[in-house]
């Protein structure tokens, strides 16, 4: 590989180890390769790329996606989740500890993001089901794995981004998660249920009794989160609504579920746009970053170069894929999911193409990718939601949330044998947007 | 000294209560286009455009603040690796590069806001708004943004917590 390669990869490399924040250390790279291999007016592109990165209109999405979230986060959505769902799941083997993966499965096809969806399912599930005498580990377990859903199943903020830097139209992305997405969510249940048959000590002894019509009380409790998934998907789905629109809708929905459930008071709407703003501007800033990067790594040629040297491998593209996994849990582990995916999609996505994968498809695979490292220490957002709730040690909850990375990892795997499972949808359903 | 960076602190949690509204403004701005096209199947021209000036402003507007309350993602495994005594250290070149590339960062934003001004250049829109506002608004959040970075080596260097700020009640 020539020096070029190299030195950028070994500056990248090195801002980031150094502790520079992720969006700083992306953009110092890309002004630093071309300041040293190129010369050309640099803050010229740098000023005109950046401009252009974070006014682009289908991201708009995003910031709207994120202030919903932070105002369900704030109303007793996490508690009506858990009141409407444990009726249902009390005949199942594993009892409730189903409802995290119900929940959050639900809870994903409102939010776009992986740590709002366990920290808001967890909030409610994690201390309910200690009480009631449940394994803390499979219930730390199961919500670090099923909230990584968040991603997966629609809408998706990763999706979205991932959608903008590819070019790819983000609501065929939304349709491919779903089937993924409720596939994945049926494993960790049989999962669940294997486990609790093997193991009588992870559920408690003692039956829970629910009075007749629980169930279907709990569906009323559930009648929020339904609204806003009828809301948003039914919107987008139906054709009426771009997802930037039902964004905007989720958002009004979500004010309106926060005012029916008394919790839109000042101080949470000030503690919900506050956050959104800290989220936002850390995205934004990583966003416009690895726009620049992207642009400055063609520029020097870094694509090609990487391309034509795997290309010497010979790799079938199925070995392709497994190589790329490979390099993506390792690189996972060290970077949380978002900078990995747009720090790394300059390179691996012309490579996918050219290998003849779809980029629908390989959408699906990255969201996949980036939830598993959501869960693989030492840098995984869900594991430090859910040490932030718990108190637990970090690898106490790793080692709950193992056999879910496993699941996922298999799961990825059958993806790539399978990609109609993510394709299958999309293909036949024709939307705007 | 002391004063310069409680003033510099403020001037930043200021420009994340201007990125919230741009954020709330932004949000009705689609609603608004949704309402118009629903009830009077009639679209509104300026909403896409001045959504995403909005998004693009609270981006920017809010990154000082999210460095003073700790928001923006940084690999910390290096620094947990070394021992506590070096950390500090650490910390500071990591924030003297972020310094280094925030203003080199700010001067090509500023220099394409300036050339927007002075030829004038409008968007290709019915509302053929002036390039300069928004773009002008993304150079100054970058500037904070130095601004506030500056902030932070100062208090490394005198042996102080470097961030300052509260994060709102934790992640969602």
């Amino acid at each position: 590989m020539s020096t070029s390669v190299i030195a950028i990869l070994g500056l990248m490399g090195l801002l980031l180890a150094g502790g520079v924040w992720v969006g700083l250390a992306l953009l110092g790279t890309g002004v630093g390769g071309l300041l040293i291999f190129r010369s050309m007016p640099v803050e010229k592109l740098l000023g005109q790329i950046t401009f252009n990165s974070v006014t682009v209109p289908e991201l708009v999405a995003l910031p709207l996606f994120i202030l919903m979230a932070e105002i369900l986060f704030r109303t007793d959505l996490s508690a009506s989740l858990f009141r409407g769902l444990s009726p249902w799941t009390s005949s199942l083997p594993g009892k409730l500890l189903h409802v995290n993966v119900l929940g959050c499965t639900l809870f994903a096809a409102v939010s776009g993001s992986s740590a709002a969806t366990t920290a808001t399912v967890g909030r409610m599930t994690l201390s309910e089901l200690n009480e009631r005498g449940y394994d803390r580990d499979t219930a730390m377990g199961s919500l670090a794995g099923a909230g990584t859903l968040g991603f997966l199943i629609p809408p998706s903020v990763i999706m979205i981004i991932y959608g903008v830097l590819a070019e790819v139209s983000i609501i065929k992305l939304f349709i491919a998660g779903v089937v993924p997405g409720l596939l994945l969510a049926v494993t960790y249940m049989v999962y669940l249920g294997a486990k609790a048959s093997l193991r009588k000590d992870i559920t408690p002894n003692a039956e829970e009794q629910f009075p007749k019509g629980a169930r279907l009380r709990g569906i009323v409790q559930l009648g929020p989160v339904l609204f806003l998934i009828v809301l948003i998907l039914g919107s987008m789905y139906g054709g009426y609504a771009s997802p930037t629109e039902a964004a905007a809708v989720g958002v009004f929905g979500a004010i309106l579920v926060s005012i029916v459930q008394r919790t839109f008071t000042w101080p949470n709407i000030k503690a919900a746009m506050m956050g959104a703003v800290r989220t936002c501007s850390m995205v934004g800033l990583i966003i416009a970053a690895a726009v620049f990067l992207s642009v400055a790594m063609g520029f020097l040629g870094i694509p090609r170069a990487i391309a034509e040297a795997i290309a010497g491998w010979g790799l079938s593209p199925i070995s392709l894929i497994l190589v790329l996994i490979c390099f993506y849990v390792v690189l996972g582990a060290v970077l949380e999911g978002l900078s990995m995916i747009v720090m790394t999609l300059p390179i691996t996505l012309p490579l996918i193409t050219a290998a003849g994968f779809d980029p629908i498809w390989f959408g699906v695979f990255v969201v996949l990718v980036v939830e598993m490292a959501q869960i693989t220490p030492p840098v995984g957002f869900n594991l430090f939601v859910i040490q932030g709730m718990t108190g637990e040690p970090l690898g106490r909850i790793t080692k709950a949330a193992l056999p879910f990375f496993f699941i996922m990892l298999g799961f990825a795997l059958l993806l790539a044998f399978v990609p109609q499972l993510a394709l299958f949808l999309p293909s036949q359903i024709t939307l705007r947007g | 000294m002391g004063a310069l960076l409680a003033l510099i602190d403020r001037v930043s949690f200021i420009a994340a209560v201007i990125a919230a509204i741009c954020l709330a403004l932004m949000a009705l701005s689609i609603l608004s286009e949704v309402v118009s096209v629903t009830l009077f199947n009639e679209t509104l021209v300026f909403t896409w455009e001045v959504s995403a000036f909005l998004m693009a402003a609270a981006f920017f507007l809010g990154l000082p603040w999210t460095l003073n309350s700790g928001g923006h993602v940084r690999v910390q495994i290096l620094p947990e690796a070394l021992p506590q005594r070096a950390r500090p250290a650490l910390d500071l070149a990591a924030t003297v590069i972020a310094l280094a590339v925030t203003i080199f960062l700010t001067v090509a934003l500023a220099q394409l806001a300036w050339g927007s001004l002075v030829d004038g250049s409008r968007t290709f829109t019915a509302t053929a708004t002036p390039l300069v506002i928004p773009q002008a608004v993304v150079a100054f959040g970058s500037f904070l943004l130095g601004l506030q970075l500056f902030a932070r080596i100062v208090r490394l260097l005198s042996g102080k917590a470097p961030d300052t700020a509260k994060s709102p009640s934790e992640n969602a």
